[in-house]
């Protein structure tokens, strides 16, 4: 258990890092563009356990005890919008659900700054999606503030090829799009295109792995970080 | 050096100086605190001095939020009293531990030590607040234990929670009993977690409401002062130290999203009822949430249910109690768990038995003294 937390911890670590990590080089180069799918699927004829809500650690006012705000900023399309009346709310909780974890290991909290109303191209392709939400909006949220990653949310039903989109993420920058599937992929989803933001691959491998694609409707994945990635992150983090 | 040149300048430059912070206290009127010199003292907690710094601090971190003077103190104060119940729970905190952490983190990168020196400027203060994080968490887990050896879980409650939730899910015939036994397990975990949270969230008020607050330059003196909430069904409003929150009309599956680890109206009970008005409100920012439901029948009596999650109920010292009580032919009956600040309210013109017995059949928790 201890390990198993321990593992956990160091994986939300890792997403953490990196976002932090890429903004330095992030304005002059894009990294590879990282596509993540999985099979089309009728998400309505799937069963899929309930999946709990996140806390919210701004609640909680910290003076002596550690305490690290990472602001993400959540442009939301016309499309994610029609589809919850609440969008912020649901971006909101999408993110903040990734960090709770962290915040008990290291006061880290991921702090929802902004949800600004993004309009995207009539596209299915996740290049374009993501290309326009950059260009639209990046980093930047109420006209001059600079958010440490972007994390946008689109209701496209963005595919490639044969398959469903989750997300898509240019290697190594805090920039990454996903594409709405309901909250408890969507959980999975903000943190795999975490993950590739800090260049981890796709995990192809048997056992429990965040990075691994597809569907993660009961959180098998959610929250797990394989050696093999884990290694991987580790021999990576002095690219840096 | 100044006090070799001249060894009576520095004595008097030392007087003067003194006089200086001496003169920078206690002139606090006005409740502004940042015309107070750093080393001032605002107020003690059980003896223990919380100084200016210690403010101005805590005001630089949430610079982005939107919380009051009052706010943050009242933060930092929870924040002191968690801290010294250290003792109490003979909580051990080693330097190896706290090295241990730190050097976790930077294994996991330069970017993030770099962020936390950023904040904390340097590394023994990180250390400092890392090790104040680990007690923090130390003692959260005591007493987030015991009040689970005190919790009992309504399997009933969790049963109708869960099959109802399996009505929503396209799960085969032949598998419906394990998927249930899966989702009443999921429920399990998700009713714990929040019930454990909302404990020591009211736990943390409670230590105020006990607590030895003594004001020095804070002239305040308004700390954990209008705590109270009032919901106005008729007017659809809360009103929660002064701000008025309007309600908005909640479906049926939101509440029991939202507040059914503490109340769980189960779909059979709503579709007994023609009528179904449910209106709340949840606000994280500033920790309170609530719904009010009434449900009625043509030519029947209309039956009220309302509940109110805050932690603030926890500042209440009295014990977990329910008050009967009647407004006009309506028989009422308020049910308090301040250990985990709920609030629940059954009103109508039945008898009292029967909405007793219909409140407590929604509540998917008992707790043992």
């Amino acid at each position: 258990m201890a390990m198993a937390k321990r593992v956990l911890a160091l994986f939300v670590s890792v997403l953490l890092i990196t976002s932090l990590s890429v903004p330095a080089f992030a304005a002059d180069s894009k990294g590879e563009l990282t596509i993540c799918t999985g099979e089309q699927m009728n998400l309505k004829a799937t069963p899929l356990l309930p999946n709990s809500e996140p806390r919210y650690e701004d609640l909680q006012i910290n003076s002596l005890v550690a305490s690290i705000s990472v602001n993400v900023t959540e442009p939301c399309d016309q499309l994610f919008r029609d589809t919850y009346s609440s969008y912020a709310y649901e971006a909101n909780r999408t993110v903040e659900r990734t960090d709770d974890y962290l915040y008990d290991e290291f006061g880290i909290d991921f702090t929802s700054v902004a949800q600004p109303l993004w309009t995207s191209p009539d596209s299915t392709d996740p290049q374009t999606l993501i290309d326009d939400a950059i260009a639209d909006h990046g980093l930047t949220y109420n006209g001059t503030q600079t958010a440490d990653i972007m994390m946008a949310f689109s209701g496209a039903d963005a595919v490639s090829g044969s398959s469903t989109v989750f997300g898509v993420t240019y290697t190594g920058d805090p920039y990454a799009c996903m594409f709405d599937n309901g909250y408890t992929q969507n959980c999975k989803s903000c943190q795999h295109e975490f993950g590739h933001t800090y260049g981890l691959g796709h995990h192809t491998g048997t056992g429990a792995c965040v990075m691994k694609q597809g569907w993660d409707l009961n959180w098998d994945n959610f929250e797990h970080l394989c050696t093999t990635h884990w290694d991987a992150w580790d021999d990576a983090k002095n690219n840096y | 050096m100044l006090y070799h040149s001249n060894k009576r300048i520095f004595p008097g430059l030392m007087c003067i100086l003194l006089l200086l912070v001496i003169a920078g206290c206690n002139n606090n009127t006005s409740g502004t605190l940042y015309s107070l010199s750093e080393d001032c003292i605002l107020l003690t907690v059980n003896g223990e001095e919380i100084y200016n710094k210690d403010f101005l601090r805590t005001k630089e971190y949430y610079n982005t939020k939107n919380y009051t003077d009052k706010e943050l103190l009242e933060g930092i104060v929870l924040e002191r009293l968690v801290l010294q119940k250290a003792d109490y729970y003979s909580i051990d905190v080693t330097d190896e531990e706290v090295n241990e952490k730190i050097e976790e983190l930077k294994k996991l990168g330069d970017i993030y030590y770099k962020n936390a020196l950023d904040k904390y400027k340097t590394e023994e203060k990180f250390k400092e607040a890392m090790y104040y994080k680990i007690v923090y968490e130390k003692i959260k887990d005591i007493v987030q234990n015991t009040f689970l050896e005190r919790l009992n879980l309504s399997s009933d409650v969790l049963l109708k929670r869960s099959k109802d939730y399996v009505s929503t899910q396209p799960v085969k015939a032949s598998d419906v009993d394990q998927f249930t036994q899966n989702v009443i397990h999921s429920y399990e975990e998700i009713t714990l977690k929040d019930l454990s949270e909302a404990f020591f969230s009211a736990w943390q008020y409670h230590l105020a409401s006990e607590s030895d607050i003594q004001y020095v330059d804070y002239k305040e003196s308004t700390l954990f002062s209008d705590l109270d909430y009032n919901l106005d069904i008729d007017g659809k409003v809360l009103i929660d130290q002064n701000r008025k929150n309007k309600l908005k009309q909640l479906s049926m599956s939101t509440v029991q999203q939202l507040f059914g680890s503490f109340i769980y109206i189960p779909s059979s009970l709503a579709d007994n009822y023609t009528s179904i008005e449910i209106y709340g409100i949840d606000t994280p920012e500033t920790n309170i949430k609530c719904f009010f439901m009434k449900l009625q029948n043509d030519d029947e009596p209309a039956i009220t249910i309302t509940a109110i999650v805050s932690p603030k109920e926890g500042y209440n010292l009295s014990p977990n109690d329910i008050v009967k009580s009647k407004i006009g032919a309506n028989n009422v009956i308020d049910l308090y768990y301040r250990d985990i600040g709920v609030h629940y309210t059954i009103m109508s013109e039945y008898e009292y038995d029967f909405i007793n017995d219909t409140l407590m059949s929604l509540i998917p928790f008992s707790l043992n003294k």
